[in-house]
C-alpha cells in the first residue's frame, strides 16, 4: 500500500509540476499577444482579434519549445532528490516494483514514502518562475497601454491640421454659441429624391445640405418658452410650432446658401450657417473619335464611340444624337437620329459606354457627313452635351473631278493628272480582274505600279532627290571626247556644282516640302502593293496621295494678316472742289454722370472702425456701422462662409459700441476688404503749391 | 616694523627648519626642486603676512563732468567717478548708481555747478536739448538700433493711385525678419529682411478705400511681433477734368478715349476733320461749344488737349498762337500724339526727334509706364521711337527701353509725346485696367495743375501724445485763425518764407486729429502711440543731439584725464597662489615618489 502511495504522490507531483509550467508558458504567451496585439491595433490599425491569432501562435511555440507535458516519473524524482536531502537521493525506489527490491532498498524505501509525504506540492524553485511570467505580462500590459496612450495624445494633435484641411464639414466646426434656454437641437437633414442619400441628424444649427434638402429642427428648451421663430437672413422669420412648451419644431426646404438665427422670446441667438451642396453637371468624356474624323475611300465606313460619363449623384440617361448630312451645295439634306448606347444607363455614377455606328446602314454614302453629339442627363433632370463631332467619308468622285484644278494656281499640272490617271488605271483593273487571265491581270498590275514609280520620281526631284533612272554618267559622256580635251568651259561643266542657276533652286517652302515627301511616301506604299499584285489594298494609299497633292495646291494661295489701321489724316486739298457750305457738320452729344460709388457706406464704416480705436463712437458712427451691417448681411446671404463671421461681429460691436474686442474689428475689416472691388484708376491733375505766385513771377523775369 | 623683522625672522627660521628636513631625507631625488618649493612657499608666506605695496597713478574721478544717460547707453563707457544722471526711470533700476532727475534743469543748476555734460545713448530730443544750451554738452552714440531706419510714403494719394512704401530696415535679431504691408487687417504685401543684414525694402499695394484710412507695417520675427506701427494716409477722389481732342480724321484712339473719359464723368469735347472746313464735333458731360477757330477763351476751358501732330500743325497761325500762350503762361497741358505728318517743324515737336526702325511685322511688345513695378499686356506699337534728349521725362518704353511717350517742360505747362497709337486694342480686349493706368499717367503729367490751395504740414516726423508738434499752414491767404480739435492755436508767420505758418501744438489724444482754418480749409494728421516707431525715434534723437552738440558755441575744454600718484596695495592673491602651488608640489612628491 504504502508503495502505491508513494508511486502515487510521485504521479500526482508530475501532473501539477506539468499544469503549472502549462500556466507560467500561458502568462508568457498572453504577454506577448498583448503586446504585438496593441503594435497591430494602434500602429497598424488591425482588429484587437488579431491579439487572439497571436496568443494561438505564441502558445504554440512556447509549449513547443518547452515539452511540459514530457516531463518524465524519472525526472520529477531526480529533481526532488536534488532539492528535498530527506529523501536521501533514493526517491527512484518508489517507483520500481516492490519485488525486485531487496532488503536495504526495501528499508530505505520505508524512509522515504515517510519522507515524499512533507515534500510541498509545488515544484522547487517554480515561485521564481512564476514571478518572472507575471512580470513579464505586467511589463508588456504596461508597453501596450502606453502604446494606447501616446497613440491617441498624437491622435488629438493630429486632427488640428485635419479641422484646416476639411472646414466644410460640421462635425469639424468649432462649437456652436446657443441661447441659454436651448437645451438641444436635433436637426433632421432630408436630402432630396435625386440624391439617393438618406435623412440624417445632427446636434448642431450649422447646416450643410444638398439642394432642395428639407430641414426640420426640433428644439428642445430647458424652459417653458413663449415664442420662437426661426429668422433666415436677417429679415425672413419663420415661427416655431411648440408640441409643448419645451418642444418646439419647424420644417424648411433649403434651397439657397445663407445664415438663420433662432430667437426665443425676442432674444436672438447666434448666427449660424446654411451652406447648399449644389448638383454638379454630368461629366462627358470621349475617348474615341476625334473631334473630326475622315474616313478614306477603302477604309471601313464605321465609327466607335467611345466615351466616359460621370456624376456626382447618379445618372439617368445618355444618348448619342445624330444628324447625317447628305449632299452638297444646295442640295444638301440633313436627317437626325438618336442612338442608345450598347449598355443601359440607370442611375449608377460612372459609366463606360461604347457604341459602333455603320455609317452605310444610315444611308451614307461617300462624301456625306455625320454630325454628332452625346448628350447625358443626371437625377436631377440636369443635362449637358458635348461639342459636335464630325465624321466624313471621303468622296472619291469630288476628288477626281476636275474642277479647281484648272482654276488654281497650276504649278504641275500633268503630273497631277497622273496620280488620277493612276487611280482610273486601278479601280478599271479592278473591275476587269474576273474577265482577264492572270498573267494579264499581273502584267497590268505591274505596268501601272511602274506609272506609280515614274511619277513618284518626277515629284522626287522637286524635293531635290536622287535620280533613280541608273544613267549617271549621262552628264559626262562630253568629257570622255578626244575632241574636248583641254575645253575648260566642258571640264567646268562636268564637275562644278552650278547651284547659282536659277532652274534648279526650288520654289518651295519647308512645310510645302514636308507635305511633299508625305506624298511620295504614299506614292511608294502604292507602288509596293501594285507590284504585289494587290491593286485593291493599292487604291488608299493612291487616293491619300491624290488628296495631299490637292491640299499642297491650296496651299499657293496667298494669305493676308490681320493687323491695327489708323485712317491717314484728310487732307483736303486732295478733296473734291464740289460746293460742301449746304452740307452741315455732324454734331453728337451725350451725357454721363460717373457711377455712384455703391461701397460708399462699407469704406465709411472702416473709417469708423479705424477712429474707433482712439475714440468712442458717436450716434453718426454708429448709423454708419448699421447701413455697413445691413450690406454685410446681404453679402452673407449669397457667400456665409465668408461673410457670417463679420456679421455676427459687427452686431456685437453695434451691441457694445463702447467696448469693441479687437477680435470683431479684425473680423469685419477683413470682411469688408474682402467685398470692397479694385478702385478705378482715372486721371487727375496734380496740385499747385501755394507760393504767393512766386514761380509765376520766376517764370516771367527769366524770359524777360 | 617690529612685525615686519619679527615675520622675516620667523620666515628665515621656517627655512632653515625645512630646508634640513629636505636636505636629512634619505631619498635625494629631486633635492633642487623642492628646497626652491621650500623657499617659494617661505617667501609666499612671509608676503602674506607682510603689506607690500607700490607706488602708480590712477585716473581722478572728475567731478566737474556730468554724465547723463539715455536710452541705449553702453556700461563700458561711463567714466569712473563722474556724477550720472538719467531722466529715465528704467535706466535709474538697471544701473543704481545713476541719479534720477526729474529735469534738465536740475543738471544746469546743480552746485557745485557742472562744468559740461556728456550724453551717452540714444540723446535727447531737440526741445530737451535747448535746455542743456549754456553749458558745453558731448556726446558718445550707440549703435544703430535694429528696426526700421528709414521709411517713406505719400501723406496723400488719389483713387486709383497705388500706395509704395519704401524704406530700410536693420536686421540685428538671430532669424529673418518679415514686414508686412496690411490694410484691414488683410495682408497686402511682404518682404522677408535676412537675418543679420541691413537691406532697402518696397512694399505696393492698391488702397480699396477712400478717405483716411491707416495701414499697418508688421515686423514679424518667426511668429513674435517685433513692431507694429501705423501708416496714415488720406485717398481722396479724383477731380474731373475738362480734356478737349483734336484729331485730323475721325479714328478708334479717339473715340474709345473719349468714351473712357466721358463714362468716368470727365468733360470731353472731340472735333475730327472730316472734309474740307468740315469737321465732326463730339461733346460728352459738356455744353456744346464753338470748336471752329481755336482762341484763348475757348482753351481756358480746357485742362488737356490730346491731338495727333498733323491736326496741331495744321491750325491757322492764330490758333496755334493762342495755344502756345495758352500752354506756356497758363499752363495748359498738351498730349501729342505722333503721326505722318508733314514735314513742317512745328514748337510742340522739337524737343522730340523720332526715329522709325524699319521692321518688317508688326511689334507687339509690353510697355513699361513710369513708376510701376509691372509689364503692361502685349501692346502692337508702331516701330517709331523718341529719342532721348536734355530736359525730357520718358513716361513709357518697351523692355529695350525706347521711349514711346515722354515729357517736357514748356513754359508753365508741359507736352506730352507719344508715338503709341493702337492703345484702342486693350480696350477692345477688355483691358481696361492697363489703358487706364496709361492714359491717366500721360494726362495726369499734363493736365492744367489745379489753382493754388491751402496745403498743411506736419513737420515733426511721427507725432506723439504730449510731446510738441510743429504744423504748418501753406496758403497765400492769411488765415484768420487756426482750430486743432476746436482748440485755438496762434500761428506765427515764416519770415523766410511769408506764405508758411507754423503753430506748436501737444496732442493729447492718438489717432486722427482735425485742423480748421480760416472757416476756408480743413485738414487732418496722425498721431502716434508713444511706442510706435521707436528705432526711428532713437535714431532721430541720435541725430538731432550729434546735430546739437556740432552746433554748439561752447565747446568743451578739456582734453586730458587729470592722474594722481597714489600707494597702491599688492593683491594677496598671488601668495596665496604661489603658496598652494609650492605646498601642493611638496606633497604630490612626497606622496607618489613612496
Amino acid at each position: 500500500m504504502m508503495v502505491q502511495e508513494g508511486a502515487q504522490k510521485i504521479q500526482a507531483l508530475r501532473q501539477r509540476w506539468i499544469s503549472l509550467q502549462l500556466l507560467t508558458d500561458t502568462l508568457k504567451a498572453a504577454g506577448i499577444a498583448i503586446l504585438v496585439g496593441c503594435i497591430l491595433h494602434y500602429l497598424l490599425g488591425l482588429s484587437m482579434w488579431w491579439a487572439l491569432g497571436v496568443f494561438i501562435i505564441a502558445c504554440i511555440v512556447i509549449f513547443a519549445i518547452n515539452h511540459p507535458w514530457k516531463l518524465t516519473l524519472q525526472s520529477v524524482c531526480s529533481s526532488l532528490n536534488l532539492h528535498y536531502p530527506q529523501l536521501e537521493e533514493s526517491s527512484e525506489l518508489v517507483l520500481k516494483p516492490v519485488a525486485s527490491l531487496n532488503l536495504l532498498e526495501q528499508l530505505q524505501l520505508h524512509k522515504v514514502e515517510q519522507a515524499l509525504q512533507t515534500v510541498p506540492a509545488q515544484p522547487p524553485g517554480f515561485n521564481a518562475r512564476l514571478q518572472k511570467a507575471s512580470l513579464f505580462l505586467l511589463l508588456t500590459l504596461a508597453a501596450s497601454l502606453a502604446i494606447a496612450k501616446t497613440h491617441q495624445r498624437w491622435n488629438l494633435s493630429k486632427p488640428s491640421q485635419h479641422n484646416n484641411a476639411v472646414t466644410n464639414g460640421s462635425t469639424n466646426a468649432p462649437p456652436e454659441k446657443t441661447l441659454p434656454q436651448v437645451d438641444g437641437v436635433a436637426l433632421t437633414i432630408t436630402p432630396p429624391a435625386y440624391t439617393g442619400k438618406g435623412q440624417r441628424t445632427q446636434d448642431k444649427f450649422t447646416i450643410m445640405a444638398e439642394e432642395g434638402a428639407v430641414a426640420t429642427w426640433k428644439i428642445t428648451t430647458n424652459v417653458p418658452i413663449g415664442k420662437t421663430w426661426l429668422i433666415f437672413n436677417g429679415h425672413e422669420r419663420m415661427p416655431l410650432t411648440g408640441a409643448n412648451a419645451t418642444e418646439w419644431h419647424a420644417s424648411k426646404a433649403i434651397s439657397k446658401p445663407g445664415f438663420y438665427q433662432v430667437s426665443i422670446d425676442g432674444k436672438l441667438s447666434d448666427l449660424y450657417q446654411i451652406q447648399v451642396i449644389k448638383d454638379a453637371l454630368p461629366v462627358i468624356r470621349i475617348k474615341t473619335p476625334k473631334q473630326y474624323t475622315h474616313i478614306d475611300a477603302g477604309e471601313a465606313q464605321r465609327v466607335t464611340i467611345n466615351t466616359t460619363v460621370t456624376d456626382d449623384y447618379g445618372l439617368s440617361d445618355a444618348h448619342i444624337f445624330a444628324t447625317v448630312a447628305k449632299g452638297s451645295g444646295e442640295a444638301v439634306k440633313f436627317k437626325d437620329t438618336s442612338f442608345a448606347f450598347n449598355t443601359p444607363v440607370t442611375g449608377g455614377k460612372t459609366y463606360n459606354l461604347q457604341r459602333t455606328i455603320d455609317l452605310p446602314k444610315l444611308g451614307m454614302e461617300p462624301g456625306d457627313e455625320l454630325y454628332f453629339y452625346i448628350q447625358a442627363q443626371d437625377n436631377h433632370q440636369q443635362k449637358t452635351r458635348t461639342d459636335v463631332l464630325i465624321v466624313s467619308i471621303q468622296d472619291t468622285a469630288q476628288l477626281l473631278s476636275m474642277d479647281g484644278i484648272v482654276a488654281a494656281a497650276n504649278i504641275k499640272p500633268e503630273f497631277f493628272r497622273s496620280e488620277r490617271q493612276i487611280i482610273l488605271d486601278t479601280e478599271k483593273l479592278l473591275k476587269d480582274k474576273d474577265s482577264i487571265s492572270a498573267t494579264v491581270f499581273k502584267n497590268r498590275c505591274n505596268d501601272v505600279g511602274a506609272d506609280q514609280k515614274m511619277l513618284r520620281l518626277r515629284y522626287g526631284k522637286f524635293l531635290g532627290e536622287e535620280d533613280e533612272s541608273g544613267q549617271e554618267a549621262d552628264g559626262n559622256e562630253d568629257v570622255g571626247k578626244a575632241e574636248n580635251f583641254g575645253n575648260a568651259k566642258v571640264v567646268m561643266d562636268a564637275y562644278t556644282d552650278k547651284h547659282d542657276n536659277a532652274e534648279d533652286a526650288t520654289f518651295l517652302e519647308p512645310a510645302a516640302k514636308a507635305q511633299l515627301k508625305a506624298t511620295l511616301n504614299e506614292m511608294w506604299k502604292a507602288e509596293l502593293r501594285l507590284r504585289l499584285y494587290k491593286p485593291q489594298e493599292a487604291l488608299p494609299f493612291e487616293y491619300k496621295a491624290l488628296r495631299l497633292l490637292k491640299d499642297l495646291q491650296q496651299k499657293s494661295r496667298s494669305f493676308v494678316a490681320k493687323t491695327s489701321y489708323n485712317p491717314p489724316p484728310t487732307k483736303p486739298e486732295k478733296r473734291l472742289s464740289g460746293d460742301l457750305s449746304k452740307i452741315g457738320q455732324p454734331i453728337n452729344s451725350q451725357n454721363a454722370k460717373a457711377p455712384a460709388d455703391q461701397f460708399v457706406s462699407l469704406k465709411k464704416a472702416a473709417m469708423v472702425l479705424e477712429q474707433s480705436r482712439h475714440q468712442a463712437i458717436s450716434p453718426a458712427d454708429k448709423q454708419v456701422l448699421q447701413i455697413a451691417a445691413q450690406q454685410l448681411a446681404a453679402k452673407a446671404t449669397a457667400q456665409p462662409g465668408t461673410y457670417l463671421k463679420a456679421v455676427s461681429a459687427i452686431r456685437r460691436i453695434l451691441a457694445t459700441p463702447a467696448s469693441i474686442r479687437n477680435a470683431d474689428r479684425a473680423v469685419v475689416e477683413k470682411a469688408i476688404q474682402a467685398s470692397l472691388p479694385g478702385s478705378k484708376t482715372t486721371p487727375s491733375p496734380m496740385a499747385s503749391s501755394p507760393d504767393m505766385g512766386l514761380g509765376q513771377r520766376y517764370y516771367k523775369n527769366l524770359n524777360r | 616694523m617690529n612685525w615686519t623683522l619679527s615675520v622675516i625672522i620667523i620666515c628665515i627660521i621656517l627655512l632653515l627648519l625645512f630646508g634640513w628636513q629636505e636636505i636629512k631625507r634619505a631619498d635625494r631625488r629631486r633635492l633642487s626642486w623642492r628646497l626652491l618649493a621650500i623657499v617659494l612657499a617661505v617667501a609666499a608666506l612671509a608676503c602674506l603676512a607682510l603689506p607690500l605695496s607700490y607706488r602708480g597713478q590712477i585716473p581722478v574721478a572728475d567731478q566737474s563732468t556730468g554724465i547723463l544717460l539715455t536710452e541705449g547707453f553702453n556700461k563700458d563707457s561711463i567714466p569712473v567717478g563722474s556724477p550720472v544722471f538719467t531722466l529715465d526711470k528704467a535706466i535709474q533700476k538697471n544701473y543704481a548708481k545713476a541719479q534720477l532727475i526729474n529735469s534738465l534743469q536740475e543738471l544746469t543748476n546743480r552746485k557745485p555747478a557742472l562744468k559740461q555734460i556728456k550724453i551717452l545713448g540714444y540723446g535727447l530730443e531737440d526741445y530737451e536739448l535747448k535746455q542743456l544750451k549754456n553749458i558745453p554738452v558731448s556726446y558718445t552714440p550707440a549703435p544703430a538700433p535694429s528696426g526700421i531706419q528709414s521709411i517713406s510714403w505719400p501723406a496723400k494719394l488719389k483713387t486709383g493711385e497705388a500706395l509704395n512704401l519704401q524704406g530700410k530696415f536693420k536686421n540685428n535679431e538671430g532669424s529673418p525678419v518679415k514686414l508686412i504691408l496690411k490694410g484691414l487687417n488683410t495682408t497686402l504685401d511682404s518682404v522677408i529682411i535676412p537675418s543679420g543684414k541691413t537691406s532697402n525694402f518696397q512694399l505696393a499695394a492698391l488702397p480699396k478705400l477712400t478717405g483716411r484710412v491707416v495701414y499697418q507695417l508688421l515686423s514679424l520675427s518667426g511668429k513674435d511681433t517685433l513692431a507694429n506701427e501705423s501708416i496714415p494716409l488720406e485717398i481722396e477722389p479724383t477731380k474731373p477734368i475738362k480734356v478737349l481732342l483734336l484729331s485730323a480724321s475721325p479714328n478708334f484712339e479717339d473715340r474709345f478715349l473719349k468714351n473712357w473719359l466721358g463714362e468716368n464723368g470727365y468733360a470731353v469735347a472731340a472735333r475730327a476733320s472730316i472734309s474740307k472746313d468740315k469737321a465732326s464735333e463730339e461733346y460728352f458731360n459738356l455744353e456744346k461749344l464753338n470748336l471752329q477757330h481755336i482762341t484763348t477763351t475757348l482753351l481756358d476751358k480746357f485742362d488737356v488737349i490730346i491731338g495727333d501732330l498733323s491736326a496741331l500743325k495744321s491750325l491757322t497761325p492764330a490758333e496755334g498762337g493762342a495755344l502756345k500762350q495758352q500752354v506756356t503762361q497758363k499752363g495748359l497741358g498738351v498730349i501729342i500724339r505722333a503721326d505722318s505728318s508733314g514735314k513742317a517743324a512745328s514748337w510742340l515737336q522739337s524737343s522730340f526727334p523720332v526715329n522709325t526702325v524699319a521692321v518688317k511685322e508688326q511689334l507687339s511688345v509690353p510697355l513699361i509706364l513710369q513708376n510701376s513695378k509691372t509689364k503692361t499686356a502685349r501692346l502692337n506699337i508702331d516701330p517709331t521711337y523718341i529719342g532721348y534728349r536734355n530736359n525730357t521725362q520718358s513716361l513709357v518704353t518697351d523692355a529695350q527701353n525706347h521711349e514711346l511717350a515722354a515729357t517736357t517742360l514748356a513754359g508753365a505747362g508741359k507736352l506730352v509725346f507719344t508715338t503709341l497709337n493702337h492703345t484702342y486694342t486693350w480696350m477692345l480686349a477688355g483691358n481696361k485696367q492697363d489703358y487706364a493706368s496709361l492714359w491717366s499717367l500721360l494726362i495726369n503729367q499734363s493736365a492744367r495743375k489745379l489753382p493754388p490751395s491751402d496745403n498743411w504740414k506736419v513737420d515733426s516726423p511721427f507725432p506723439n501724445v504730449n510731446e510738441p508738434v510743429i504744423l504748418t499752414l501753406q496758403s497765400s491767404v492769411a488765415p484768420s485763425s487756426i482750430a486743432i480739435n476746436d482748440q485755438p492755436v496762434s500761428p506765427a508767420q515764416n519770415a523766410a518764407t511769408p506764405y508758411e505758418w507754423q503753430s506748436t501744438y501737444f496732442p493729447q489724444k492718438t489717432g486722427w486729429q482735425q485742423a480748421k482754418w480760416g472757416g476756408r480749409g480743413q485738414a487732418w494728421w496722425y498721431v502716434n502711440t508713444k511706442k510706435s516707431w521707436s528705432s526711428l525715434k532713437k535714431l532721430k534723437k541720435a541725430a538731432t543731439t550729434h546735430i546739437f552738440v556740432a552746433n554748439q558755441s561752447q565747446k568743451d575744454t578739456v582734453t586730458k584725464q587729470i592722474q594722481q600718484k597714489v600707494k597702491i596695495e599688492v593683491s594677496k592673491i598671488w601668495f596665496y597662489l604661489i603658496l598652494l602651488a609650492s605646498c601642493t608640489f611638496l606633497w604630490v612628491e612626497r606622496k607618489f615618489t613612496t
